[in-house]
């Protein structure tokens, strides 16, 4: 490379080449058109003749015109136009957002916005146009054509501070706060084709210190946010110490998540917190079962007490009243109802032996007519 | 001008040109040259420190330019294999920002940009291997790395800078990574990890559960058994009056519940039920 440009061929303005190319038209091509309708024999006296009308007439007002039909433009016309051209190369157009970076002789020499400007021809002023406005993004950690995004595992594959891995994709925004730093101080600000440049290179480069200084699950969850912005204050840092004249409009992360290798198992877990909870919701609506049923049966026992207290205290009074009366009745209309139900077998002892009575078989018969029913 | 003498005229012209043209050059902003007499070196033009590009005069033919890049240049080194000193092998990656500050140094001992790349390629490896092997694997990857970059960037410029004639600007660490034999372990591992979490979580919400129905069951002995008390008291209060009279009633209630249908009852013709009927035959 250095060799080369030692000869001036490298772009814009620089080195001698410039030289070789606009201003010795005028003079390189005079000779030739005398040449050809020279044609055959060098008749070097007509030729000086021509020559000498030539010039003559550029002196005069009249122009080529005598010089006969053959050549219609005169010589101090195509100098003027050749001129002319070459004052416009110094004419450009800076559109809004955009700025221009004007160099005299190589030299930085002014920085102009939006409009139409003016500048000295080609050799000795050179300018360059930089869009700064625009938003530039680069994204890391995958490729994205069209629709289909794949992961690109040497970029996205990042190892955490507790010695884990970690599927990583993001963008960085950026656009251009000094075109001059910009144009002068670093080679390759911006990527080419597969060349990374500074500023692919240093987004990685902090996104890799920013997660090899957290752990894993909360850069899954929650320090997405923290872990953004600790990247672009660390990249804008990085930038302004090489003077790349850039400015970090955002750091978005798009995916941060286990690699593809282990998702299941981290997806497991998220899978065994519904397990928990839902164990945990079945054990709320049995409690909610329980409990009620314990309130209910509470309840009952204690309504059923008072009622059956209260039903006592009724009776009581009235045996308070009348004691003996109420006790029989008491007594005759409990048996009534109770042999009434049952099956009565009335035994009189007075009449000597005690007969036969066959329990046994009543019972049977009577379980057996209970079953019945 | 004599027409006559206009061959002779474009012939100096032109080579008034060409002399012209070899005895001035520019160099760029972003440029810096180096100046050599038959292969001698004369000047330096525009290094860093000086600022002052431009238009430059040189004795045509006898002096030869040359021009070197005065931007940071990004140099990147691709998977080198590191190991620390606890032994974990590391595959690191590295940009070097670096440029050139002394372009005569620069040309005597690398010639050109790429040499010069080269050169100092071999040189950050080193560096690399001295300040990475001291340390440990954990330092490189979280803790001390910002430090360690640091570390590297000194290294760099006590030796390259004076022998390349270069400044180190920079150098970054863009991947510290475990080698691909290691990674399916970390995997592994990862997995076992998630496993276990997965486990405890399971382990916990069934634990949870099993507490929230004891406690449960415990609530349901308390409320029944508050019930229960509740109803002793009222008893107790309500049959307190006159035990007496309170067990008379409690029995005739526990023979009407108790006693259910076809149940035989053998009973005396003298019991008081039949007190009556007796005295009534008696009477006969």
């Amino acid at each position: 490379m250095p060799w080369n440009d030692q000869s001036g061929g490298n772009q814009g303005g620089g080195g001698q080449g410039p030289w070789g190319g606009g201003p010795r038209r005028p003079w390189g091509q005079p000779p030739r058109q005398p040449q050809q309708p020279q044609g055959g024999g060098p008749d070097l006296e007509d030729m000086l003749r021509q020559w000498r009308e030539r010039f003559g007439m550029g002196s005069g007002s009249g122009g080529g015109k005598t010089g006969g039909g053959r050549s219609p433009i005169s010589w101090p016309i195509i100098v003027g136009v050749i001129a002319v051209g070459w004052l416009l190369t110094g004419v450009y157009a800076v559109d809004e957002g955009e700025r221009a970076v004007v160099s005299r002789l190589g030299v930085y020499n002014r920085t102009v916005g939006p409009g139409v400007h003016v500048r000295m021809p080609n050799p000795l002023e050179a300018s360059q146009v930089i869009n700064v406005t625009g938003q530039r993004v680069e994204g890391i950690g995958f490729t994205a054509r069209g629709e289909t995004i794949s992961d690109n595992p040497e970029e996205s594959l990042m190892i955490t501070g507790d010695r884990n891995i970690v599927e990583i994709h993001f963008r960085i925004y950026y656009n251009i706060k000094d075109v001059s730093d910009f144009v002068y101080n670093v080679r390759d600000p911006i990527s080419r084709d597969d060349e990374p440049g500074a500023v692919r290179q240093i987004a990685e480069s902090a996104m890799r210190e920013v997660i090899g200084g957290r752990n894993l699950e909360p850069i899954i969850t929650t320090d997405r946010g923290a872990v953004e912005l600790a990247v672009e204050q660390l990249m804008q840092q990085v930038l302004d110490e090489y003077e790349t004249g850039v400015q970090v409009l955002q750091v978005e992360l798009l995916r941060a998540a286990a690699p593809s290798a282990v998702i299941e198992a981290f997806n497991d877990v998220v899978n065994a917190r519904q397990d928990a909870e839902t164990a945990i919701n079945n054990a709320n609506r049995e409690t909610a079962t329980i409990v009620n049923q314990a309130q209910g049966y509470k309840e009952q026992t204690v309504r059923e007490a008072t009622g059956e207290a209260q039903r006592f205290n009724a009776v009581y009074a009235e045996y308070r009243a009348a004691p003996q009366v109420t006790r029989d009745r008491l007594y005759l209309e409990t048996m009534e109802r109770v042999y009434q139900r049952g099956n009565l077998i009335i035994l009189d002892q007075r009449g000597g032996a005690v007969p036969y009575l066959p329990l046994d078989g009543m019972i049977r018969r009577n379980a057996t007519t209970g079953d019945a029913q | 001008m004599m027409p006559r003498n206009l061959p002779l005229v474009l012939g100096v012209a032109f080579v008034a040109l060409v002399i012209l043209l070899n005895s001035v050059f520019i160099v760029r902003q972003d440029r810096q040259a180096i100046v050599l007499r038959f292969g001698a070196y004369t000047a330096s033009i525009n290094e860093p420190g000086s600022s002052e590009p431009g238009l430059y005069f040189k004795i045509p033919f006898f002096d030869t330019v040359i021009m070197y890049d005065k931007r940071n240049i990004g140099l990147i080194l691709e998977g080198q294999s590191i190991v620390p000193s606890d032994q974990e092998r590391l595959i690191v990656d590295a940009v070097v920002r670096w440029r050139i500050t002394d372009p005569r140094r620069f040309y005597q001992s690398a010639l050109t940009e790429d040499g010069g790349e080269e050169r100092l390629k071999v040189f950050t490896e080193s560096a690399m291997r001295r300040v990475l092997g001291a340390a440990t694997s954990d330092q490189i990857i979280s803790g001390r790395r910002a430090a360690l970059m640091q570390a590297i960037e000194d290294d760099l410029n006590r030796s390259a800078a004076t022998e390349l004639g270069v400044r180190v600007v920079d150098v970054r660490i863009r991947q510290a990574d475990l080698p691909s034999e290691n990674t399916e372990r970390v995997y592994e591992r990862m997995r076992s990890e998630r496993q276990q979490v997965a486990g405890r979580i399971r382990a916990e919400g069934a634990r949870d559960a099993q507490i929230i129905l004891a406690t449960a069951r415990q609530e349901n002995e308390r409320l029944r058994g508050e019930g229960e008390g509740e109803r002793a008291r009222i008893f107790a209060q309500a049959y307190g009056r006159d035990a007496e009279f309170a067990a008379f009633y409690r029995s005739m209630r526990a023979y009407d519940t108790a006693i259910d249908a076809n149940t035989p009852i053998v009973v005396p013709p003298d019991s008081d039920f039949f007190r009556y009927m007796q005295r009534r035959r008696g009477g006969n």
